[in-house]
């Protein structure tokens, strides 16, 4: 009698093999109706991997350049590509309806249909492909195949096309004065992943968390009217980093908290 | 339809989320198409640690983090005002759910 393998310990061989441990998690995913439960953080040959199980399936994240937005075999509701660009190695498959990161016309290419292909995604799986990464939610197989199937996972990550560099720097200009000396610490802190964020200030030591705090706290006040300003665009990177590293600097502060209480 | 029946929109429809994203990406299309992973209940306003998480379009994400900064500030919480501790009072768990409403 042999058992049908399960997410938890398909992930625990995953970890197991890049020298990680797995520990509990609480994401949900579109369509998915338990919550994963358990996660390991590793990387592969340079990419982070961000693998989550729950019983009965596997969502895994891989952070890559890819500069591309579609999903197959079905529409991702949260990533909005509801619009069906036709088939691809035999799955459906849908990009953004509002044009974003069109994969056209790397999609038709021999590698990305082969890469496709060799992935072999169930009707039950989803596969989307978003900017700076991608996340596929799998079932578990028997540890050999599946594992070998991760690894095609990640190669398909490594052949998606990369992101025109679009990252721009943070300008000190445009910043009010009182605010330009925590330039270093939100590059840093100021990101706006909110698992990258906690992950990070979970990691951290104390006197680095009291560091931000001290720094950050008084300046709070400022930062939320700097928000607000009616000249800045609100697309600016400058907003975003302060946004997120404000929130880092309350964030660090209850984890402070919790630290001082356990 | 009986008359005086009111016709409310769902907001979890997938039109409706739709249309949710595509003003998102209007406002802040360098972050549309990458995905970020969103605590469903933001930490500073006193969520788990250890709290769940979901991953969402990173310029709808940004939308909704403005809008909780917005609701909570305009109560002094965060930010520089007052700190909520949601799982142990009862005061703060409402103002909690107010934001998030």
């Amino acid at each position: 009698m042999s058992l049908k393998p399960d997410g938890y310990s398909v992930l625990s061989r995953l970890a197991a093999r890049a020298g990680a441990r797995t520990r509990g998690a609480n994401l949900a995913v579109e369509g998915v109706p338990d919550w994963f439960d358990r996660r390991s953080t590793f990387k592969v040959d340079g990419l982070r991997v961000d693998a989550y199980a729950n019983h009965s399936l596997l969502c895994l994240m891989v952070s890559c350049d890819s500069g591309v937005l579609f999903s197959t075999p079905r529409k991702s509701v949260t990533m909005n590509t509801r619009q069906l660009l036709g088939q691809v190695a035999g799955r459906d498959v849908y990009v953004s309806e509002l044009g974003l990161a069109s994969p056209l016309p790397w999609i038709y290419s021999r590698a990305a249909v082969e890469g496709l292909e060799s992935l072999a995604l169930g009707d039950d799986e989803l596969l989307t492909v978003t900017v700076g990464g991608l996340d596929a939610v799998m079932r578990p197989e028997d540890g050999d195949s599946f594992l070998a199937r991760f690894d095609r996972l990640v190669s398909f990550a490594r052949i998606l096309p990369a992101e025109a560099e679009t990252k721009a720097p943070l300008n000190a200009q445009k910043l009010p004065a009182e605010l330009r000396e925590l330039l270093p610490l939100v590059v840093i802190w100021g990101l706006s992943d909110d698992q990258e964020r906690s992950d990070l200030i979970e990691r951290a030591d104390d006197a680095a968390l009291r560091g931000l705090v001290e720094r950050g706290r008084t300046r709070l006040t400022r930062i939320d009217e700097f928000l607000r300003e009616p000249g800045m665009p609100k697309d600016s990177p400058e907003i975003g980093r302060f946004d997120s590293f404000a929130q880092a600097v309350m964030e660090a502060e209850q984890e402070l908290r919790r630290r001082a209480k356990s | 339809m009986e008359e005086g029946t009111t016709i409310r929109e769902d907001i979890c429809s997938e039109s409706a989320i739709a249309g949710r994203y595509a003003k998102a990406a209007e406002q802040y299309g360098a972050k549309a198409g990458r995905r970020e992973a969103h605590h469903i209940v933001p930490k500073f306003l006193g969520g788990p640690a250890d709290g769940p998480t979901s991953g969402i379009d990173a310029a709808y994400h940004q939308q909704i983090t403005n809008a909780f900064r917005e609701a909570a500030t305009s109560r002094g919480i965060g930010y520089g005002g007052r700190v909520l501790d949601p799982l142990n009072s009862a005061s703060d768990m409402l103002d909690l759910i107010a934001i998030l409403q």
